[in-house]
C-alpha cells in the first residue's frame, strides 16, 4: 500500500482462493482458506463477510453472505452471482480471480440473525437470495429447531444449491420454478402458526411484496426479517463548503473529514470513535443534502438530511449549513 | 391500566373473567365494528389453574400468525397467564395484558436476595429473611418477578 | 473486609489454591496458606503511571465514549494481579450466588469467552501464561500463580467451574456476557466481584434498558437507545473500549450492592483532614468484544483506584477534575453516590490547586 487515500478501516483476515465451483452459469461458489496456519472464526447463521481485493492502488470492496457451515473453521464459502448491472465487483470475481489468488476478508458480521424466540422459521428466497439461508438452516439443524424453505428460481438448472438442498433439507424445502409455471405466492404467509418468524431475501421487489403482505396479515414487525448489509466506505471524495450559525464558512478539503475541519477551526465538536459508529459527534443540519457513510443512524434519520455524523459523512450538495 | 386498540390484525382473542369485561368492552366493540373475527375465552373463578391452562392453551396453540390477544384478569392470575402465553409463542407485540383488583408485589432484598411479599403501594418493608429495612424501588426484574429493595437507612 | 496488610506466602502445587478455597473459607483465614508479595505497595491502589484517567473535557455528561481498540486485548495483567485474583477467588468461594450467575443455555457462549480470553493471555503475556492444545485436550499453565489445568474443550465436567467462572478466576477483570436476541441485549451470565454498587443476582436476565433503568438522565435524548444500537452493531474483530468513573470513600474493591450497608458508611466518614487519603477515583475500563459464533457480546471490566491525594499531584488532572466536579449536575452527583462528600472533595481539590503542592 503506497500512500493512497483508500485504507481498510477494520481488522481483516488474509485468505486465498482454494476452489471455484459453478453452481449455475451465472453463479460461482468460491472457497476461501486462511493464508496462515490459523482457524477461521466460527459464526452464526445469516452472517456475511466484506471482501477486499487489492487492484492497482485501490480495493474492490463487496459484502457476500457466507454459505459454508457456520460451525467449521477450515474454510469459508461464498456464492456470487454475475450481475447484469455489475459495477465491476461480481465481474472481477467471475472473470479475473483464479485459484491461489489472495485477498482479505473482514471477520464475520451478522445483520441478519435468526430469531431466538421463534418456534418455527420460514425462509423465502428468490434467486441468489438463498445464500444467507444456507447457514441459518445449518445452525437450526444443529439446534434441532424446525424450519421450512420456499425457494423461487427460473428452473432447476438455474437454481443454485439445488442438489445440496435436496440432499440435506429435502423434507423442509419447496421449490418454485417459473419456467414450470410454479410461482411462489404471498398466500403462503396465511398458513403459518403463531410463533413463526419469516425471513425474506432476494430482489427489492420480492422483499417489499412479501413484507407488505406479512404486515397486512397482522404479523408483528419483529417477526419479519429482511437481509440488510452494512454500508460500504466511500471511494471518490470531493471538497465542500460548510456554514455554521455565526456565519463562518469552512472549506472542507477532500482528504479531510468534516469533523477534523471543524476541530481545526477551533470549534468544540464532540467526538469519540471517529469511524461513524458511536454517534457521539452527531450534529444537526439546517440545509443541504448529505452523503451518509456512518453505521449508526437509522434509515429514517438519514432520509431527513437533518442529522449528520461529521467524522465520516460528507455533503452531497455543494454546501451544508450546520446548526452549531 | 390503559388498553389500546391494535389495528390491522387478522383475528382477536379476548381472555378474561367476569370483572374484566367492562375493561375490554371498548375494544370488543371496535373489533365488532371493523368486522374482524374474534373469540372470547373465559377464565372461570372456580376453575383450577391447570384446567384453564389446558383448554386455553390448546386454543392458543392453534392460532395463525396475525392473531392478537387481550388478557384482562385479576393480578394474581395475570402473571401465570403471561408466562403461559409467551411459552406458546406470542411475543409482547402480539398481546396486551391488563390487571385489575388488589395487587401483591415481591421485593428482592439487596443484601440477602430473599423475597418478601407485600402490597403494591408499600414504600418500605422489612426483609423477612435478614430483617434489613428496605426501601422499595421501581426497578423490576421479570426473571425474579420482584422489585429491588435498597437499604432504607445507612 | 479486605485489608492490604495481609502478608501471604505461596504454597506451590497444582490446584492447591482452588482446592483450599473450595473447602473452607475459615481455612483460608487461618493463614495456613501464605503468599509472598513482592514490591506491592501497602495501600490498595494502582500506580499513577498506568492509571486509566477517564476525562477528556472539562464537563462530564453521560455519553457513548467508546473508542476502537488498537490492540484487541480483552484483559490486562497489572502489578496487583496476584492480590486481586486471590481476593476474587475468596469472594467467589464465600459468596458464590452474589459473584457468579448464569442462565441455562449460555454454555456455548461461555466457552467462546473462555477461548477468547485464554488466547489473549498467552498472546499478550507469553511469559506468564501458556496453553498447549492436543486436539480438544488443552492444558493451561498460569505461571504467576503456579497452577496447571487440564481440560477438554467443550466438556464442562472437565473444568472445576462453569467456563466463564473458570476463566474469570485467571484474570483481574469482571466478566459480563450479554446475549443478543431479537434486536435486544440481555444479561445472560456474569462473574462480578468488584461491582460499582449493583447486583448481578438481581439484574440477571434483564435487557439493556431494564438494567439501566435506575440511572437518572440516561434516557434523555434517547441516549439509552443510541448506546443499545451501537452495541447491537458491534462487529467481531473490531473490539471497543470505554471508561466509567465514580468517586468512593475507601479503597475497597468489593463495593457490591449486597454489602452497601458495610462500605457505604465510609461516605459519612470523609472529613476535611482525610479527604485526600480516603476518597478515591474509581475507574472501570470496559472492553467490548463480539463473539461471532454465539453472536453475543463479552464485556470485560477492569477496576482501578487512585487516591485524590495522588491524583492531585498531576496538575492537568487536578484542574480538570476540579472543574468537572464543580459543574456536575445534581442528578449525576446523586447517582454516582457523591452527595455526602462532594463539598469536602471540592474544597480539598481547591486547596491543592491553590497551594501547588505535590505529596
Amino acid at each position: 500500500m503506497n500512500g493512497e487515500t483508500v485504507m481498510i478501516k477494520e481488522k481483516t483476515i488474509p485468505v486465498m482462493i482454494k476452489a471455484i465451483d459453478e453452481e449455475t452459469p451465472q453463479i460461482k461458489r468460491f472457497t476461501l482458506a486462511p493464508v496462515d496456519d490459523i482457524k477461521l472464526p466460527l459464526f452464526s447463521g445469516g452472517s456475511h463477510i466484506i471482501t477486499y481485493i487489492e487492484v492497482e492502488n485501490d480495493f474492490i470492496i463487496r459484502p457476500y453472505s457466507l454459505t459454508s457451515h457456520p460451525f467449521q473453521s477450515a474454510s469459508y464459502q461464498i456464492a456470487i452471482r454475475l450481475s447484469d448491472t455489475s459495477k465491476g465487483g461480481s465481474l472481477f470475481w467471475h472473470q479475473q480471480l483464479k485459484i491461489g489468488d489472495k485477498l482479505r476478508i473482514s471477520y464475520p458480521k451478522n445483520y441478519f440473525p435468526l430469531s431466538h424466540r421463534a418456534k418455527h422459521h420460514v425462509f423465502y428466497a428468490a434467486g441468489i437470495g438463498i445464500t444467507p439461508f444456507l447457514t441459518m438452516m445449518a445452525e437450526l439443524r444443529v439446534r434441532g429447531i424446525s424450519f421450512e424453505l420456499h425457494y423461487a428460481a427460473k428452473s432447476e438448472d438455474l437454481c443454485a444449491f439445488y442438489s445440496y438442498i435436496q440432499e440435506n433439507y429435502k423434507d423442509q424445502s419447496h421449490f418454485y420454478f417459473s419456467t414450470l409455471q410454479s410461482r411462489l405466492s404471498t398466500k403462503s404467509l396465511q398458513h403459518h402458526l403463531i410463533g413463526t418468524h419469516v425471513y425474506f431475501c432476494g430482489p427489492e421487489s420480492f422483499l417489499s411484496t412479501f413484507s407488505d403482505a406479512a404486515q397486512q396479515l397482522g404479523y408483528p414487525s419483529s417477526s419479519i426479517h429482511l437481509e440488510r448489509f452494512a454500508p460500504i466506505q466511500p471511494k471518490h471524495l470531493t471538497s465542500f463548503e460548510v456554514k455554521i450559525k455565526n456565519g463562518t464558512s469552512i472549506h472542507v478539503l477532500k482528504e479531510k473529514s468534516l469533523l477534523d475541519a471543524l476541530l481545526e477551526k477551533g470549534i468544540k465538536a464532540s467526538y469519540s470513535c471517529k469511524v461513524g459508529r458511536c454517534g457521539t459527534c452527531e450534529l444537526k443540519v439546517a440545509e443541504g443534502e448529505i452523503d451518509h457513510y456512518d453505521s449508526f443512524l437509522t434509515e429514517e434519520q438519514r432520509n431527513t438530511h437533518k442529522i449528520i455524523l461529521p467524522c465520516v459523512s460528507r455533503a452531497k450538495s455543494n454546501q451544508l449549513i450546520l446548526e452549531i | 391500566m390503559k388498553v389500546h386498540f391494535e389495528r390491522g390484525k387478522r383475528k382477536y382473542i379476548f381472555i378474561t373473567a367476569k370483572d374484566g369485561i367492562p375493561i375490554l368492552k371498548p375494544i370488543i366493540d371496535q373489533v365488532k365494528e371493523e368486522k374482524v373475527p374474534f373469540e372470547m375465552l373465559f377464565v372461570n373463578k372456580r376453575t383450577e389453574q391447570e384446567i384453564i391452562a389446558t383448554d386455553i392453551e390448546r386454543c392458543l396453540h392453534q392460532q395463525k400468525m396475525g392473531t392478537y390477544l387481550y388478557v384482562a384478569l385479576p393480578w394474581a392470575k395475570l402473571r401465570y397467564m403471561n408466562v403461559l402465553i409467551e411459552k406458546i409463542g406470542y411475543s409482547s407485540e402480539e398481546a396486551q395484558y391488563i390487571g385489575y383488583g388488589p395487587r401483591k408485589i415481591n421485593v428482592f432484598c439487596c443484601r440477602c436476595h430473599g423475597i418478601t411479599e407485600t402490597n403494591e403501594d408499600c414504600a418500605e418493608i422489612e426483609c423477612k429473611q435478614c430483617h434489613l429495612e428496605l426501601s422499595i424501588s421501581d426497578h423490576y426484574s421479570s426473571l425474579r418477578d420482584a422489585y429491588l429493595g435498597y437499604v432504607a437507612t445507612l | 473486609m479486605y485489608s492490604a496488610s495481609y502478608q501471604f506466602k505461596m504454597v506451590t502445587g497444582t490446584f492447591l489454591l482452588d482446592k483450599l478455597f473450595h473447602s473452607s473459607p475459615r481455612f483460608y483465614k487461618m493463614n495456613i496458606i501464605n503468599i509472598q508479595k513482592k514490591g506491592v505497595s501497602m495501600k490498595r491502589e494502582d500506580n499513577i503511571e498506568q492509571f486509566p484517567y477517564p476525562f477528556k473535557e472539562t464537563i462530564y455528561r453521560y455519553s457513548n465514549n467508546s473508542l476502537l481498540m488498537e490492540e484487541p486485548n480483552s484483559i490486562e495483567v497489572t502489578p496487583t494481579y496476584t492480590e486481586e485474583i486471590l481476593l476474587k477467588r475468596q469472594l467467589l468461594t464465600q459468596h458464590p450466588e452474589r459473584c457468579f450467575q448464569s442462565l441455562p443455555h449460555t454454555t456455548k457462549a461461555q466457552w467462546e469467552s473462555l477461548e477468547l480470553i485464554l488466547d489473549h493471555l498467552v498472546v499478550y503475556y507469553p511469559n506468564k501464561f501458556k496453553l498447549y492444545k492436543n486436539g480438544k485436550s488443552w492444558t493451561f499453565h498460569n505461571h504467576v500463580l503456579k497452577e496447571k489445568y487440564d481440560f477438554i474443550l467443550g466438556e464442562e465436567s472437565t473444568l472445576p467451574q462453569q467456563p466463564l467462572d473458570f476463566i474469570g478466576r485467571q484474570v483481574q477483570e469482571d466478566l459480563i456476557l450479554m446475549g443478543q436476541r431479537d434486536g435486544n441485549l440481555y444479561l445472560d451470565a456474569g462473574q462480578l466481584c468488584f461491582p460499582a454498587n449493583w447486583s448481578l443476582a438481581f439484574d440477571l436476565g434483564m435487557s439493556f434498558k431494564e438494567i439501566h433503568h435506575p440511572i437518572p438522565g440516561f434516557k434523555e435524548e434517547g441516549l439509552d437507545d443510541r448506546i443499545l444500537n451501537f452495541l447491537l452493531k458491534l462487529e467481531a474483530g473490531n473490539p471497543w473500549e470505554r471508561k466509567n468513573w465514580s468517586l468512593m470513600a475507601g479503597d475497597r474493591l468489593d463495593t457490591s450492592l449486597e454489602t452497601f450497608d458495610q462500605w457505604g458508611k465510609a461516605r459519612k466518614k470523609v472529613t476535611s483532614k482525610n479527604t485526600g487519603e480516603l476518597v478515591h477515583l474509581r475507574v472501570e475500563v470496559q472492553k467490548l468484544f463480539r463473539l461471532p459464533r454465539s453472536n453475543n457480546i463479552l464485556f470485560t471490566i477492569h477496576t482501578y483506584l487512585l487516591s485524590l491525594e495522588k491524583l492531585a499531584n498531576r496538575r492537568e488532572w487536578l484542574e480538570q477534575f476540579y472543574h468537572i466536579l464543580k459543574e456536575l449536575p445534581p442528578h449525576i452527583v446523586d447517582y454516582k453516590g457523591l452527595s455526602l462528600f462532594r463539598d469536602a472533595v471540592i474544597d480539598y481539590l481547591k486547596v491543592r490547586l491553590e497551594s501547588g503542592e505535590t505529596t
